[in-house]
């Protein structure tokens, strides 16, 4: 049996209505409703050689396959542990670009002879720096091969990109007032440092407060 | 037979299903049902997610194909994966004699 032609318009009609519950990362979402348009085709043969007409055989496959919403919520899961290590690997692969700008704009010179201490007190929100690269660590290690063993929910990995997430507003915000107190002319490094350095921690405040509330969005959508 | 009495077995039967060789989402659902004489019909929206945690776990892993204009994903499992396969088979003989000797009422050997 071809399940194209008549019975094509019920599975895409089911598949749009799938995807348009599903949340997470775009490209996941393609794979999943790719990967079931596949098998609500073979289900649909199936029961076409079970003696079904066409249409039956397309019905029969859909009502195996539940309701739009119920295949949603168990792709959930899934999806927003997806999500979590799609946002944890941008940031952390994006974040030194950031950090290096404000490294070389707000360090002092010859930071080093005086230790980490110098380095702390004149870049404040170091310490948020190094909270953010645990929490996206814990992303990464949680939706790896290690997930066989440290098994964290969804929930958890979805907490820790908000987190991640959280502590690039909050750094960003401090870099960005210190720049602004104290007030480029005064500064070791040439204006255009300080604008790029600006720049970049300004687009990352955008994506991160995006991250921050898709991330709760799809929190929203897992079971409870 | 209902998907509550499968909770924290369906890794093991997918893993089972997959020993034979690389299977596609659906077939894989087949295999349950014509593996069970038809007593595991699990939601199909179910088994498809957990596929993708195996995978993710690295206990199993996928390829996509073209086959009829349709792209198809195919599941096989992973040396990590026979080893937990291995090990549930283990686990699941020792539970069932446990528990059959509990509600039968024979002795069962000790643990050991």
């Amino acid at each position: 049996m071809c399940t194209r032609g008549i019975a094509e318009p019920a599975i895409e009609a089911y598949l749009d209505d799938v995807n348009a519950r599903l949340i997470g990362p775009q490209r996941t979402r393609a794979a999943i409703v790719e990967e079931l348009r596949d098998g609500l085709h073979t289900a649909a043969v199936a029961h076409h050689r079970r003696g079904a007409t066409p249409d039956a055989s397309v019905a029969a496959a859909v009502e195996e396959f539940g309701t739009a919403s119920a295949v949603a919520e168990a792709f959930a899961d899934e999806l927003a542990t997806a999500y979590a290590r799609r946002v944890s690997l941008a940031f952390l692969l994006t974040g030194p670009i950031v950090g290096i700008s404000w490294l070389l704009l707000l360090a002092p010179p010859d930071w080093w002879q005086h230790g980490p201490g110098a380095l702390w007190s004149s870049i404040p929100a170091l310490p948020l720096t190094v909270l953010g690269v645990v929490a996206g660590l814990l992303v990464l290690a949680g939706t790896s091969r290690l997930s066989r063993w440290i098994q964290p929910t969804p929930r958890h990995l979805l907490d820790m990109a908000t987190l991640l997430g959280l502590a690039c507003i909050t750094g960003d915000l401090v870099v960005l007032a210190v720049l602004a107190h104290l007030a480029v002319p005064t500064l070791t490094q040439p204006g255009l440092l300080a604008a790029a350095a600006a720049a970049a921690s300004l687009a990352r405040l955008a994506c991160s407060i995006a991250t921050v509330r898709r991330c709760r969005h799809a929190r929203s959508a897992l079971a409870s | 037979m209902r998907a509550e009495s499968l909770k924290g077995h369906l890794d093991g039967l997918l893993l089972a299903v997959l020993e034979p060789g690389p299977l596609h989402g659906y077939a894989v659902i087949e295999a349950l049902r014509a593996g069970s004489g038809g007593r595991i019909d699990l939601p199909t929206g179910t088994i498809y997610p957990a596929l993708h945690r195996l995978e993710r776990a690295g206990l199993v892993r996928s390829h996509w194909t073209t086959e009829t204009g349709r792209r198809r994903r195919t599941y096989q499992l992973t040396p990590a994966g026979a080893r937990a396969l291995a090990d549930t088979r283990a686990g699941w003989r020792e539970f069932s004699a446990a528990v059959t000797a509990l509600l039968t009422g024979r002795a069962c050997a000790p643990a050991g």
